[in-house]
Order: structure tokens, then sequence, then C-alpha cells
């Protein structure tokens, strides 16, 4: 079977604080504790926004049925992506073999919804009991016509990290390099990375249209197969999320020549910043000239806008909770509304990611290597922090305890990346520290205040 | 876009209005025409097509892929079980993506956080088996949360392995990573053979096993089981709680999640807010009755109750809708030999009332109901009362027996009688079916929004999970009480549907009126 | 109820004994229960003259899930009313048979097999391979376990690897091994041997089934030997097996060999050559070597 070389995909060469320290990615989740997502999620999580795909989930109704739907990476066409797919195996197919059902599953699939492509993710179960998907999906490519795709990424072989490497790896494997583009231009970049979550590329994109950089790819927020298949066209690839897909910018370098530079959106100087290395790399003098007057004036105006909230939230104290880039970018982002982070998390980040961190936060800063639910909240309160900013698993644990909360993960609801999503940032943190609803919680009930012992006790 | 050209400051807008402008939806269709996706006319024909009696014949033909399921798998119904007893941690001995998705699962339904741990297993555990992950996980679950009791359950990974349960558990205490005396139920719960019920099933009977192990029968306590079943709704609970106190009875839950679910804001966050007592856990085999109040997720377990406990009764019953409440009551009555409260009579009696000022506009109004089979049958009886016709009944995980009794209950009833039962089938079977025989209404979880945004049939959102609508989970849908908010529900969406068809001035708002 | 178990090496005359054995059960007047454990499903053939057809996962396959199944369609009663039923699964080379062999024992239990019984024998396939196949020496299923082995090597090292398997599960729940099977191999002081292993398992050799024309000539007519010819000496020695068996007292927690101690034991008994010198060489090389000596 040839699941998931997860070694070698962690032992990538491009990742380079892998060489000094090559268990972490691959270190095995404390049994007993409180979990994370597993390969298969993070397979799904970069592979399913590619819209006009169909994503057939080979296991039982455990994978699918617990997942379906709850992702909030947009599209702006096609929904096929949003149907959900799977064989729903049964305690009779793991006995008798799945492999059948998986070829007539595809047929189906592929005769009803004229998919452009058809990813097929293998799970636990039937990677235990050895099924060959590979060669299933080979023979249904055959028959089919169409590309149809296995993801080698069943939960047990590792994080959620491992899941979208192998993402990547499958992206180079077999379908970068498939189509060609109509045409080029100079400036055609791929961007990686970056989901589309609640919009956030919608944000982005008409920044590269201003400046007349074309997106020839995006890997794979509002994603389309045969774009994803050009990618080896690009002249640069632009990497968001480094840690989860950086073998994806290492193989575009290596096979095809095609340079990367990564970066985030979160935060004026980080997105001030990428935008400048990324024309810079392209190499065009005009362009980089351009480009330096917009951003000067998106800075000016992004200020300006921001000028009444960025009042308010001056020397609010956040602890920040998420991970890979976001643990340093965020900071960034929340340094322009005028705020302090006290502490943030090294989950799923990089030597440079952390490195990034430090710097950002300070001598007085605390780096978090892992913290449980409760452990993050005696923080906020011990160091008097105002909010937390963490993800959906934190966010009512956080609210019980009365503690402002905002979701910077994969929940979030509104676009936070670039320059209008920094102003949505700031309005949506101002808003959580600012709902009366808070004065409510915090106060006693006024029978409580009024107990008459307590009273005397003052007086 | 704005660049600084002008001093107007930065227009921001979500992705729900801004693609509604005109220059993005032009940019769309521009799309469309680059051949990046088919043209319209080729989407509209595929989406008529869909929408075809011969699409439907081809779509039911359908075995091998399963589209958009309306099942969850076992653990989940474990988990769900074992968080209602009391300091009582769900441990899932398989794979750890799980566990990461029924917690996020269960965090969006119920907006609350959610314990539960795995032993993570990895590839060497699934080759070599899960016991030193077991024993490993118990251990350290034990020393960071401190449970009062670990419900173990697995995912299919730990199943298709073979994993012991028993044997690893004993191992664990033999080995001193949990003490001897600390309650660890457990049950296999493999997501490849039926659904979260019957993991809920499972587990519990795995609970009220190693319970009643543990202490030897006493002498009768007066007090009646009650078990809610699979119930992702809290204020259920509280509702048949508030019930059986008006009867004066004292009365066991098991397992008892409305707390625990849906806690109330103290400033402090807790990781066992509350819980089933273990003590009246295990004194709940004294009790002179045990009922639940949903048939197919506990058929096992009250097997097991009726063989081991000896008690006066043992029965599900179903109290949703007019009659399902009744037979409650009376149950309930005459196990205790107490009257009808006349509190809950006056109940029943402003909830007939309602239903005398609503039925005429859900008289004759077709509904398809999809979920889970007790809430199935409930609701169809209710919607029967009204004089609504349930047209369509699906149910993912329902088995032969279902299917009888449905088909029961549909063909004792004239407004039953045009009505269908499919089970094992998913919602893309549902979409053709609401394409091809159209209802008037629906009823399902938040995944019915698909369906609603492709057929235009409105939905009324009843069931699990809900993850786009708020607080539905805090109103009962059980007792009196329940019927009275299903019915609101029910009407309202009936009536919002009216204004919605009326409202365009001039044309269709003649009957755009206030009264209703 | 007792429930017991036979493992042993494929090809060593495994599901052979263990349906003598139960004929004698059944003979001596026990209600008994044969239950096979192998995707081969040919636990239960010389009991219903005829391989069985409907096995419990074969006919899950047909209607789709287990649940659909009755008992009835999956149980069929044989010679000496012995009530036959075999798990079956995949074929080779796919899914998952181990599963298969926890998929039948749940429907079994589910289904009231169990009921009315004084004898379940399970004939489990090969060597304990995965988790599936150590389901009927779970808690609450099969107590005792025999291994059917013989003096060849590696029906020894099968033997050890079972006993390995049922320490496993002893520790923590109430199974036993209740003896060594010899069928005979005519091997060099082959009941010597087994008794030696035996006590190095902490276990006895429980019978030595010898070597018989009679066998082959009853399994051609599809048939166990005490019903083609009841009288014939080799029908006593099974039911002579079905007696020590039914009287056996002695069920031990093993003691398996370290793969050294092993060796050693076939070192000892001449199975094996310690010569460590001819390690490697080829048969060319051994011939230089001999030259050169």
């Amino acid at each position: 079977m040839a699941v998931p070389r997860a070694k070698e995909l962690i032992n990538e060469p491009s990742c380079e604080h892998k060489q000094k320290d090559k268990a972490a990615c691959r270190k095995a989740p404390e049994p007993g504790s409180s979990s994370g997502g597993c390969a298969f999620d993070g397979a799904t999580i970069a592979l399913v926004p590619i819209a006009d795909a169909a994503h057939l989930v080979h296991g039982p109704i455990a994978c699918w049925g617990n997942a379906w739907g709850s992702r909030n990476s947009l599209s702006s066409g096609p929904s096929l992506y949003r149907t959900a797919f799977t064989t729903d195996l049964s305690e009779n197919d793991i006995v008798m073999g799945g492999e059948e059902k998986l070829f007539r599953a595809i047929l189906e699939i592929a005769g009803r919804y004229s998919p452009k492509a058809l990813f097929v993710y293998l799970t636990c179960v039937p990677a235990s009991t050895g099924e060959d998907i590979e060669s299933v999906c080979k023979k249904a490519s055959r028959e089919t016509g169409l590309p149809v795709i296995p993801v080698m990424a069943p939960g047990f072989v590792g994080s959620k990290v491992l899941g979208t490497r192998v993402a990547g790896d499958t992206l180079l494997k077999h379908v970068i390099g498939t189509r060609e583009p109509k045409e080029t231009t100079p400036f055609d970049i791929a961007l990686i990375g970056e989901y589309n979550v609640s919009g956030e590329l919608w944000d982005i994109l008409p920044v590269f249209t201003e400046l007349g950089i074309r997106v020839l790819s995006k890997i794979t927020g509002d994603g389309r197969f045969e774009e994803v298949a050009t990618a080896h066209r690009a002249k640069l690839s632009v990497l968001i999320c480094s840690n989860a897909l950086i073998n994806l910018a290492g193989g575009l370098e290596e096979r095809y020549g095609i340079p990367f530079v990564e970066g985030s959106f979160f935060g004026l100087k980080e997105t001030n910043g990428l935008l400048l290395r990324i024309v810079e790399r392209l190499g065009d003098a005009a362009l980089i000239e351009k480009t330096r007057a917009f951003t000067q004036a998106m800075t000016r105006k992004t200020l300006q806008t921001l000028e009444p909230i960025r009042k308010r939230l001056l020397g609010k104290r956040a602890v920040l909770y998420t991970g890979g880039v976001k643990s340093w970018s965020v900071i960034s982002a929340l340094k322009d509304l005028g705020m302090e982070v006290i502490a943030t998390s090294t989950r799923k980040s990089t030597e440079q990611d952390i490195a990034k961190a430090k710097e950002l936060l300070g001598d007085q800063g605390i780096l978090l290597t892992r913290a449980s639910g409760e452990e993050l909240l005696e923080l906020v309160r011990t160091r008097g922090a105002d909010m937390l900013i963490a993800g959906g698993r934190n966010q009512y644990a956080a609210l019980k305890s009365r503690i402002p909360f905002l979701d910077i993960n994969q929940e979030r609801m509104r676009g936070y990346t670039g320059y209008k999503g920094l102003i949505r940032l700031a309005k949506d943190v101002d808003r959580a520290l600012a709902n009366p609803v808070w004065r409510l919680v915090l106060e006693p009930a006024p029978w409580e205040a009024a107990v008459p012992g307590e009273l005397a006790a003052e007086v | 876009m704005d660049t600084g050209k002008t001093n107007a400051p930065l227009g921001i807008k979500d992705h729900v209005e801004l693609f509604q402008e005109e220059r993005y939806q032009k940019s769309f269709e521009a799309k469309r025409a680059a051949s990046e996706m088919p043209c319209e006319e080729d989407v509209l024909k595929v989406s008529e097509w869909t929408k075809t009696k011969e699409y439907k014949e081809k779509n039911f033909a359908r075995e091998a892929a399963v589209i958009n399921p309306a099942k969850a798998c076992q653990p989940l119904g474990a988990v769900l079980c074992s968080l209602g007893f009391e300091g009582t941690l769900p441990f899932v001995h398989g794979s750890q993506g799980c566990v990461a998705y029924f917690r996020t699962y269960f965090a969006r339904h119920f907006k609350e956080p959610i314990a539960a741990v795995s032993s993570s297993m990895t590839e060497d555990a699934a080759v070599f088996g899960g016991l030193s992950n077991m024993i490993e996980g118990l251990g350290n679950a034990y020393a960071l949360y401190k449970p009062k009791m670990i419900a173990v359950s697995t995912t299919c990974m730990a199943e298709v392995i073979g994993d012991d349960l028993n044997a690893f558990i004993k191992n664990a205490k033999e080995q001193g990573a949990i003490p001897e005396d600390l309650p660890v139920p457990f049950a296999h719960t493999p997501s490849f053979v039926g659904s979260h019920l019957t993991g809920y099933d499972n587990i519990l009977k795995g609970i009220l096993q190693a319970l009643s192990e543990a202490r030897a029968k006493g002498s009768p306590n007066g007090k009646v089981n009650i078990i809610p079943g699979f119930d992702t709704y809290p204020a259920n609970i509280r509702e048949v709680k508030r019930m059986l106190k008006a009867f004066g009875i004292e009365a066991t839950i098991l397992a008892d999640t409305s707390d625990v679910v849906d806690s109330p804001n103290t400033g402090d966050y807790h990781l066992y807010p509350a819980g089933t007592p273990l003590e009246e856990a295990l004194d709940a085999q004294n009790a002179s009755a045990t009922l639940a109040l949903q048939r197919y997720s506990t058929l096992k377990t009250l097997e097991w109750v009726s063989q081991n406990w000896a008690q006066q009764k043992t029965l599900a019953l179903r109290p949703i809708g007019v009659k399902g409440t009744d037979a409650f009551m009376e149950a309930i009555s005459e196990i205790t030999g107490k009257p009808i409260p006349e509190e809950l009579e006056k109940e029943r009696g402003r909830l007939l009332d309602a239903m005398t000022d609503s039925s005429a506009w859900i008289h004759g109004k077709r509904f398809a109901i999809y979920g889970d089979p007790d809430l199935v049958l409930g609701l169809t009886s209710f919607l029967m009362e009204l004089g609504a016709e349930p047209a369509h009944l699906l149910c993912t995980n329902g088995d032969k027996e279902f299917t009888k009794e449905a088909e029961e209950m549909l063909s004792s009833n004239p407004f039953g009688a045009s009505g269908k039962v499919y089970t094992g089938k998913d919602l893309w079977h549902l979409r053709s079916l609401l394409f091809t025989e159209p209802v008037d209404f629906f009823i399902g979880n938040a995944h019915g929004k698909y369906l609603q945004r492709d057929t235009g049939t409105p939905l009324v959102r009843i069931g699990f999970p809900i993850f786009d609508r708020h607080h539905l989970h805090r109103y009962p849908i059980l007792g009196y009480q329940g019927a009275l908010n299903v019915l609101t529900m029910v009407v309202n969406t009936v009536l919002d549907e009216l204004d919605r068809k009326t409202d365009v001035p001039g044309k269709t708002d003649i009957s755009f009126d206030l009264i209703r | 109820m007792r429930q017991i178990a036979f493992y042993g090496k494929g090809g060593i005359g495994k599901s052979t004994t263990s349906q003598n054995t139960v004929v004698a059960m059944a003979e001596a007047g026990q209600r008994v229960m044969i239950v096979g454990c192998d995707p081969k499903a040919d636990s239960t053939r010389l009991i219903l003259h005829t391989k069985m057809q409907q096995t419990i996962m074969s006919l899950a396959a047909q209607s789709g899930s287990v649940d659909d199944l009755e008992l009835e369609d999956v149980l069929r009663v044989g010679f000496q009313d012995i009530k036959c039923v075999e798990s079956g699964g995949p074929e080779p080379g796919v899914g998952c048979a181990g599963r298969g062999v926890i998929t039948a024992i749940n429907f079994l239990e589910e289904n009231g097999a169990y009921e009315d019984l004084d004898i379940v024998m399970y004939d489990v396939l090969g060597d304990v391979v995965c988790g599936g196949f150590a389901m009927p020496i779970r808690e609450g299923k099969a107590q005792e376990i025999y291994i059917v082995v013989s003096g060849e090597m590696m029906a020894m090292y099968a033997a050890n690897n079972i006993a390995r398997g049922v320490l496993k599960y002893a520790n923590s729940g109430g199974v036993r091994l209740g003896g060594l099977i010899c069928n005979e191999r005519q091997v060099h002081r082959e009941v010597e041997l087994i008794e030696a292993l035996a006590q190095k398992l902490n276990t006895q050799m429980i019978h030595f089934v010898p070597r018989a024309k009679q066998v082959q000539q009853a399994e051609l007519r599809r048939m166990t030997v005490i019903e083609y010819s009841p009288n014939h000496p080799q029908a006593d020695v099974y039911r002579e097996l079905a007696k020590k068996i039914e009287n056996n007292t002695k069920l031990t927690i093993p003691t398996p060999l370290a793969m050294d101690d092993l060796e050693q034991l076939l070192l000892d008994f001449g199975l094996m050559d310690d010569d460590e010198s001819i390690v490697g060489l080829t048969e060319e090389q051994e011939k230089l070597k001999a030259v050169a000596s």
C-alpha cells in the first residue's frame, strides 16, 4: 500500500527548520489528552476548496458524516465541492473488501455530476485492511476519462499538518502540470495555502488586479481543477500558510524552477511587505514603483479608516492561541490596531515563525507550546488580558469564563486579511470587547449585590 | 477597488453583501463566458434534468455512493451519552481525528465547550494493536482531567484490528495506570455498524452494566428511571423533569446531559458541569420502572434492563405531540399510582386550544420529514394530529422495524394515506423526492438548507445538527409545552411562506394580510 | 455451557480433529455447536457432508448487512444434531477476515445462537494473526484453548505463538490453555518431544492422535471417522480425546518459550542443526570447504 510516506513529507527539504527538529511535525499526539484534527482532516482542508471537483471519501460514515459541509471555504462559482460523497463503508464492505464499491461509486458520481476531477480520500479503515485505492483510481480514470486522484492521508498517519503536506504532494504528483494555461503573462503567480475562508481571498485578489499581477492558480481557495493544474507555468509562487504546504512550493521550485516567497496578509505591515517581496521577485521596475506607491496610499487610507476604532483598542491586551504563520502575523495585525499581545502559541510553527513571534512579542511575551482550554483561561486571568483570540474549540470555554473572544481560525465568520480585512478585524475585536452583554455578565445580579450581610460587611 | 486616489474611507463589505453587487455578478458572468465553467445554459440543463422523474429513478438505483448522508457514527452517540454522567470523561479508543470532529460537531450545535479525549492510535498501533495507547491514554486522561468515571468507546480503526477493550482496561488497572476502583465502562462502537443511535445504546448499556456490577441490588427506592435517548435538546430533559416534578415523582435521568450541554454562565469553565450523579446512577437498579423516551436508541439497553433489573415496568415511549405525551402521562400515572397533575392537564388544554387556533393553516399541507427514527415518528404523529399530510418519511439510519412501525402509523390514519417511508436513503434521494413528488414544507436539520435552496421548499429546523440557527435546542419539543413549540415553528413557517409569496406590491400583495 | 477453541497451524489436521471430537461429544449426549472461524469455511464439512454454502459473511454480503440475516439462514444441523455455523470471509487478498470473525460471533450472540447448548467449539484459522482471530478467546467466550500440533518444527513454532496469544488474554480474563493435541506426523520421538514442549508451556499433551488411513477414507466421503466407521479403533481415539477434554481439569496459564529456548528444544531433539559454520554457505562453497578439509 502506498500510504503516506510520512517521513519523507516531514523531512521536506524546503522545510529548513525540520533539519534541526525533524520530530516536531511527526510528533504523535499524546494518548488521553484532547486532540486536534487528523491527517485526513488536513487533506480535506487543503483540497476540498477545489470547487468544481467531486470529493469522495472512502470510509465508514465517521469520516465524512461528521465533517461534511463544515468548512467556510467559499466558491464564487461551482458548488459541487459542497456536496458530500462517501462510500459509507459497512461492516460487510470492510470484511469482504470495499474496492469494488469504491469503483462503482466513482462511476456513479462521474456519470451524474460531470465533475472536472474526482479526489478520492483514503481513510483509516480501508488503509488498515490494505485496500489498493490507487489501482481503483487508475482503473476508474481509464473508464471515465476523468482525472481520479487518490489522496493517501488516512487519519492515523499523523496530524492535520501532515495531511496538508500529503495534499500538496498529491497536487504535485497528479494535478500540477497536467493542463496548460490558454495564455501566460510575465506577472503570473500561484497563490498557495489561501483557502478563501469567509471570502478572504476576495479582499486580496483585487489588490493583485490593481497592480497588474495575475493570479494564475489559486491553491486552493475558490480553486478550479484546471487552474490548479496550470500552476507549473507561474513565474512565482506565493506561500501564505508556510508550514502546511511548504512541500508544494518546494516541489514547484525543484521541478519547474519556480521560486517562492512566503508571507502573510494579516495586518498592514505584513501585507505591504509581502506585496513588495512579490514584485521584487518578479523584478519589474515599473511594477515595483507602482506597488510602492500603492502600498503607501493604502496604508494611509487604512490607518485613516481605522483611526476611530484604534482609539478604543489602544493598549488592549490579548492572548493569541492559533498556529503556524498566524502565531506571529496576527500579532502584527493586532499591533497595527494599537493592541498588545501578551502570549501566542507556537503550535504548527516553524523556527522562523517562532523567531518572528518572539520579536513581535517583546521580552515580556509568552510563547505557548501547547495549552489546554483551562490553561489558556488561567493565563488570560492571571495576566489581566482583555480577550482571547483563538479557534472554535476554545470559544465556548472562554465565553463561559466571561472572557471576550474572537475566532481567528478556520471557523471565523468574516475575512481578516488584506487592507479591508484588517478593518474588519478591528471592528470585530472592538465589538467583541465593547458589546454591552459583557457589562451584564460581569456585574452581579442586583439581588446578589443587595445581600444584607455583604452590605453590612462593606459598611 | 478603492485605492488611495480619493480620500473616502475604505468601504468594507462582507462576502454576504459583496457579491450581490453588480460588478461582481458581471465578473462571474464573464468568467463563465471565458469557459472557465460550463455556460449558464448547460448548467441549467443539467440542473433541470436532476429535477426529473427519470433522474429520480437513476438516483434511487444508486447503490455505491452515499451523497449528503443524514446520520453520524456510533462513537459520536457514545460521547453524548457519556457526557450525561457526573464527572465522566468520554474516552474514545482509536485514531485521534475522530474525537476532534465530535468535539467540534457538538460545540457547533450546542454552542458549548465539549470534553472528550482519544487514545490517539497511530500507524504503529494500527499494526500492533492499541493496548499501549489505551494504557497510556487512560493514565494520562486520569491524571490530567481527574474524572470520576471514564466511559470508553471505540472508533472503527480499533474495531478493525479487533482490540479487546475489556482486557485492555483490566490491564490498565493492573499496571496501575488508573485506580482499581475507578469505574471504566466500555462499549465497542464501530462506526461501520449502525449509527450514532447504536453507539448511544451500546455505551449506556455498558455504563449501567458496570455501575450495577459495582453495587448489589438494594431495596426499592420508589423512583422512576428516565432514559432520554440520543436527544440533542437539553430543554427536553428539563421539560420531562418539570413534568415529573408536577406529578411529585422522583426520577433518575440516565443520562442527564441537560446541564452539561447547556450550562449557565457563571464566570467559571467547568470540565464536568453536571450530569446524572453517580450515586443516583448506582441506585438506578432499585427504581420501580425504567422508561425510555426514544425507542431506537435504547433497544439493547432496555432489553438488558428488563432482564437484569427485574422492575415493575420497562418500556419505550415517545412523548411528542398530544397522543405521544398522553401515553407518557398515563404510563407515569399507572406506574406510580399518582393522578395526572392539574397543572399538566391545563397545559394540555392550552396546547389543544392553540392547535384549534392554527390547524386551519396546517390542514392538508404536505410535509417531508427526515431525521432520527423516533423524531420522525413523533413528528409524523403530531403533524397528523394537526391535519397535515406526511408524504415522505426519510430515515437514513432506520431499520426494518422502523419501516414497519412508520408504515403502520401512516396507514392507520387517513392523513397518512399518501405517505411513504424511506430508510437507508440520503439527502440527495430526498432532493429527488422534493422535485418529483413535491411537498409544501419539510422538517429536518441544518443540512436541509441546501434542499430548501435547490427546491424552494421551506424548511422547519427540528433535529440534529443545527449549526445555522441559534438556541433552538434550548426550547423543548417534548411534552405538551414542546408540542406547542413545534406547532409555533410549523405554523409560523407556513405564515412566513405565505407572506413571502404575497409580498410583491401591486402584483401579489392582494393577500398580504395583517391578520392571519 | 462450555466454550472451547481449537487453534493450530494451517494444514495440521485441526478441522478434522475438531470435527471428530465434537461428533464424539455429541455421541455422548452433549448438545454441541461448532463455529468455523476461517474464511475457507471448511470447519463443518465432515459433519454436514458438504461444504457449508451459507456462511454468515457470504449471506451478509448478498443481503447488504448482517442485520438482515436470521439465525436459521446461517445455522445448519448435521450429524448427531450438531449445530454448524461458518463465519466465512473475503477472498484471499482483500478485505479483513479477522473482522469477519468478530462480526460473525457478535451476530451469533445477538441472535441467541448460544441457547440450549452444552458445548461450543470454535475452530480457528491457523495462527493468531490479528485481533479478530483472538475474538473467540475474549472474556465471556471460549475459556479453554487446545492447540493442535505435531512434531514438525513449524507446527511447534505456531503452537508457541498461539500460547503467547493465550497468555495475553489469560492475564486479563479467564481464558486458559487446556493442552496440546498431537497429530502424529511420524517425527522421531514425537510423543516425547511434544510432552517436553507441553511441559515448558506449563501444560499437558492431552492426547496423541496416531496417523490412520481411515481418517482419509472417511474424509473422501465427507464424513468423520466416527460416522463412517464407528467401530474402527481410530474412532475410539477421538472418543477418548473427547472424554479427556470433558474431564480436563488441568487448565493453565501458559508460559510461552523465548525463541532461543524453543530452538534449543528443537536442537535437543535433533530437529535443528546447531552447526553455525554452515550458515550462509552455498552448495558450491560447501563442496569447496569439504575438499579443503
